[in-house]
């Protein structure tokens, strides 16, 4: 029988260039003058890897490379140099309009949204009515999506992610803008998602979350990984760290 | 193999649903819904069509169905080249969620405007039934040609736009000048005119026009105009496989990154 693979996630040496645009790119500029081009490296030779079943905490300043992050193991965007594997499907919520068609209704934009994420239109029929329930938003299901406070887009585009089968989730900042009842059942969700053996990459800035979600943590500064392990040490040193700048 | 065919299945569902909303969006608060892709180049036959037939007299046969064949073919043409090239730039908040297949973004509105030509062409040749126009379309044959001819037209906006909307997320400004060049194009290409009429000089630079041999195929079937020399042929689906083949090279290589300019 073939060995199952015990990883999710294996980064090898994975860096991120940018160009840096300080301005429109037109072709006219390009032709009429040698631009000057900025590199900016995002991640610098990142390896890591995260057995299914476990969270994944990141933390670190803005600018330090953690939604670059997200998105290389995403796939939205792809690595300059370095190796990546995913095992299982992968979902992301990065921002809360990100997704979705602001003119189209809510329940046309479950579909959109949902097929985005790899289900099919069949898939999503079945999930339908759950989806609905988790995001508590029957009565507005059929308005235009840009009628939508963000509370309702985060609410919804939680639930879709939450019921497109995923393997892997991840999860950037959003969360923060949710209500205490949401937050409770997004809890309740992660628990058994984390107990049914799947994966969680987490980023937040707040701490107390990051602590009750994730087992593990990864402390990001300048593109590269200055400490990786255990949440709370994690957490200890990136405050410590943040203390000290302040003083 | 079969892994490439589920992808391959759910990247076309996608395609299909976004051509959906697309159509949909577009006729969700007009009036008459679809008949206004049928009324716009109905109006600018009319228009062109009275001036050029009762002030510059043009001589050509059946002017009025001839001018139409040109601009239902023209508008889908223009109309996808205008609307996909800065579509990239405008799907960014669905591009930013996921990986997946980008030219669903600019495959669905080429689909949804051809959607849209299909239901004017066929009002029209019901049209050109009712009224008796000469037109050899009791053949299999010339269906096969006329199926060909829209696909070859398909085809060439497909690897146009690609490379367009491709180009436009590096270099904001090739939006402009498709806008510029459409103007141009319009009349570089025998829309109002037959290329009977021209010099025989001049037909040269039709050979480079990629749009012109798929629209005189149609209007051969349609109205036995005569069809232009072979190697307009020639030079037309030479330029049409370059701009499929480029387009599709170099979708598939920047898609991956669109994020980083977006």
């Amino acid at each position: 029988m073939k060995k199952e693979k015990d990883f999710a996630i294996k980064l090898t040496h994975i860096s991120k260039k940018y160009i840096l645009h300080h301005q429109k790119p037109t072709l006219m500029e390009n032709i009429f003058r040698f631009g000057q081009k900025e590199n900016f490296w995002a991640l610098k030779k990142i390896n890591l890897e995260l057995k299914k079943g476990e969270s994944l905490g990141i933390i670190g300043n803005n600018g330090s490379g953690k939604t670059t992050f997200l998105k290389i193991i995403s796939g939205i965007t792809t690595q300059t140099s370095g190796d990546i594997k995913v095992c299982g499907r992968i979902v992301s919520l990065i921002d809360v309009n990100s997704g979705f068609n602001q003119e189209l209704t809510g329940e046309e934009n479950i579909y959109l949204n949902g097929m985005l994420l790899g289900m099919t239109r069949k898939e999503i029929e079945k999930k339908f009515k759950q989806i609905i329930k988790f995001s508590d938003l029957k009565k507005f299901i059929d308005a235009p999506f840009y009628t939508y406070s963000f509370g309702m887009k985060l609410r919804l585009g939680f639930a879709i992610v939450a019921y497109s089968n995923p393997d892997i989730i991840l999860i950037d900042e959003v969360l923060a803008g949710g209500d205490k009842n949401f937050l409770n059942r997004t809890y309740r969700f992660i628990k058994n998602f984390l107990k049914e053996g799947k994966t969680l990459i987490f980023v937040s800035h707040f701490l107390p979350i990051l602590e009750k979600f994730c087992q593990k943590a990864v402390f990001l500064e300048k593109g590269e990984i200055k400490m990786f392990g255990e949440t709370k040490k994690v957490i200890n040193s990136y405050k410590n760290k943040i203390g000290k700048n302040n003083l | 193999m079969n892994n490439f065919k589920k992808k391959f299945l759910k990247s076309w569902e996608l395609t299909l649903e976004m051509t959906k909303n697309e159509i949909k969006a577009r006729y969700k608060n007009a009036f008459f819904g679809f008949l206004w892709s049928f009324l716009n180049p109905l109006i600018q036959m009319l228009v062109i069509g009275f001036i050029f037939q009762y002030f510059i007299r043009a001589p050509i046969h059946n002017y009025f169905p001839f001018l139409f064949i040109g601009l239902l073919v023209w508008n889908f043409f223009s109309y996808s080249l205008n609307k996909v090239t800065p579509s990239i730039v405008y799907a960014r908040d669905l591009i930013h969620k996921s990986s997946f297949p980008r030219e669903s973004i600019p495959l669905s509105i080429i689909f949804s405007n051809f959607f849209n030509f299909l239901i004017a062409f066929f009002l029209f040749l019901t049209f050109l039934l009712i009224f008796k126009q000469p037109f050899v379309f009791y053949q299999f044959s010339s269906l096969i040609l006329i199926i060909a001819a829209l696909l070859w037209i398909i085809f060439l906006t497909s690897g146009l736009c690609l490379l367009c909307s491709t180009l436009n997320v590096k270099y904001r400004d090739i939006n402009f000048i498709i806008q510029a060049l459409t103007v141009f194009w319009f009349y570089a290409t025998p829309i109002i005119y037959s290329l009977d009429i021209l010099p025989k000089g001049y037909l040269g630079i039709f050979a480079l026009n990629p749009i012109v041999y798929p629209l005189e195929i149609l209007r051969s079937i349609i109205l036995g105009v005569n069809l232009p020399p072979v190697w307009i042929f020639y030079g037309n689906f030479i330029i049409t496989l370059i701009l499929i083949i480029s387009g599709i090279l170099i979708f598939k290589k920047e898609s991956k990154n669109f994020t980083d300019w977006l």
